[in-house]
């Protein structure tokens, strides 16, 4: 593993005002000083109960938010807002409704000025390799759901961003099509190695992807541990260190 | 078959019992200023291209109603889909504008006539542009700036309202993944929030159309007005043809159906995605 550092948070807090009806001037604190590093093309996941900060942390690390104190730093440089480097998969719907799958893949190649015969290209291109060449003329409400995060898996690749962000890109999927779609993504892994940083309420899916996980709690939310996983790929949930991992992340989270 | 044979029936049955009954009350009755025979009606409506009552045909009586709706049609929507694109997208322009014209929103576009004579009496593009005396002078004349007014107000806030909101309610995760892909304000404003309003500004529009349509009689009724199906209603009404107010009747209701039918095959068409994810 590179030591090249990719991403860092440091002692990033997030601060929201709540709303009126909850009390005015009173705030809620989703990240409390929470600090570490993603490194070079590694695969890293963050997992912890809902409202421990995950999505707040993978929103700072796109740019779409800012923190209130402490920096997220790409090699080097602060995050600011959203680049073109850094993409980002949403949990679901995030494809325009009215546009084919291929024309939603040329999306985000339109604004990096790319011409239309290489945007057509290269969307072509990412749609084979998330194995939705068939469909490309297709509007995403006539796809299934795995279909359809495929396509949006797609569209953040076509751009050539350095790290890809995802926020529970598979929550919405039911079980099956989510192991299926955990195995094709290991799968794009492996052939277009970037960072990854996979934020997700699974413990398993997390143990299964990653190559470290970060473990989160909540009230305030922050960093509780870093932990390695160094189970041999491709993996298979019959390895009972695998079992043993997920025990200990249960117990971390205190289940 | 039985099935759809009734099913195709069934539409029919009210119109035919409505139609059954008014002939009937007008035999009964007898008396063509209360209600005229069907049949009366029919015979006007059956030839558009005779002259009536001194006005002209009927279709062409149709025709200038039409293109004084689309005058004052057109001008509403050129001016309410920018500035409700403009009040959805821009919170300061929304808060700028927002109360000022809820004020005039309530306001029935009727309620402006005597301001609208006072201010354009019965000005028309003819008269402004100075037009040669013929055809199209007689044309242009027809479209009074006062009509046109009232007509405007009743398409504007319809459509000003729809395009406020098919702006505001596009959802966020579409901009954001859309910024996370590169894009500047201006991509996201021509390739995310332009496409994901237009099913709301649409219906918008169609909703307007049906208010210009429906201010129409009130914008006829003004003076400097001698055509139009507006005028014909009140015109026949005062030399006691019934049956042609009812004939004027009738054809409003039809190609204000016509126009909504045409704007809901458009919606259909071009916006297949709606309500789709």
């Amino acid at each position: 593993m590179s030591a090249k550092h990719t991403l860092t948070i440091e002692a990033v807090s997030k601060v929201f005002p709540l709303g009126r009806a909850n009390g005015q001037g009173k705030t809620v604190t989703a990240l409390d000083c929470t600090s570490f590093k993603v490194l070079d093309n590694e695969f890293l996941s963050i997992v912890g109960p809902s409202g421990c900060g995950k999505s707040t942390l993978l929103r700072l690390m796109a740019g779409l938010d800012t923190p209130t104190t402490g920096q997220v730093a790409y090699q080097g440089q602060a995050v600011q807002k959203p680049t073109g480097r850094i993409g980002l998969v949403f949990q679901d719907y995030s494809l325009l409704p009215w546009r084919t799958l291929v024309r939603n893949i040329e999306l985000g190649l339109e604004f990096q000025g790319t011409t239309r015969r290489q945007a057509r290209d290269k969307a072509l291109e990412y749609l084979e390799l998330v194995g939705l060449a068939q469909s490309s003329d297709a509007f995403p409400h006539e796809l299934s759901g795995g279909m359809r995060q495929r396509a949006a898996i797609a569209r953040a690749l076509a751009v050539e961003p350095d790290v890809l962000l995802m926020d529970e890109p598979f929550g919405a999927l039911d079980a099956h099509t989510r192991l299926l779609m955990q195995r094709e993504l290991l799968a794009i892994w492996e052939k277009r190695r970037k960072t990854v940083v996979f934020v997700t309420h699974s413990i398993d899916e997390a143990v299964y992807l990653s190559d470290r996980i970060v473990v989160m709690e909540k009230d305030p939310g922050r960093v509780i541990e870093v932990l390695p996983v160094d189970l041999p790929r491709p993996r298979t949930r019959k390895n009972p260190d695998f079992g043993r991992l997920t025990e200990s992340i249960l117990e971390l989270l205190k289940y | 078959m039985n099935q759809r044979l009734t099913s195709l029936l069934l539409p029919l049955v009210v119109p035919a019992l409505f139609l059954w009954g008014w002939e009937t009350t007008a035999v009964r009755v007898a008396n063509d200023i209360i209600l005229p025979r069907l049949g009366d009606v029919l015979a006007v409506l059956t030839h558009p291209l005779e002259p009536i009552i001194g006005m002209g045909s009927l279709f062409s009586n149709v025709g200038i109603s039409l293109a004084r709706v689309l005058f004052g049609y057109l001008a509403a929507v050129a001016v309410a889909i920018p500035l409700g694109i403009l009040m959805g997208y821009c919170a300061g322009a929304h808060r700028l504008l927002n109360n000022f014209l809820s004020l005039f929103r309530p306001i029935p576009p009727l309620a402006w006539t005597p301001l609208m004579l006072a201010w354009f009496g019965i000005t028309s593009p003819a008269t402004v542009f100075n037009m040669e005396i013929g055809p199209t002078y007689i044309f242009f004349n027809n479209l009074k700036f006062s009509m046109a007014f009232i007509i405007f107000i009743g398409g504007f806030f319809p459509v000003l309202t729809s395009s406020i909101q098919g702006v505001r309610s596009v959802r966020r995760v579409l901009i954001e993944s859309s910024l996370v892909l590169g894009a500047n304000r201006f991509d996201i404003f021509r390739k995310v929030i332009l496409p994901a309003a237009s099913p709301s500004i649409l219906t918008g529009m169609r909703i307007g159309l049906g208010v210009a349509w429906m201010c129409l009689v009130s914008a006829e009724m003004l003076p400097g007005s001698m055509s139009g199906v507006g005028y014909l209603i009140t015109h026949a009404y005062t030399v006691g043809r019934q049956d042609i107010v009812i004939t004027g009747m009738v054809s409003i209701g039809v190609m204000g159906a016509l126009m909504d039918q045409g704007f809901r095959l458009c919606e259909r068409r071009m916006l297949f995605w709606r309500g789709m994810s």
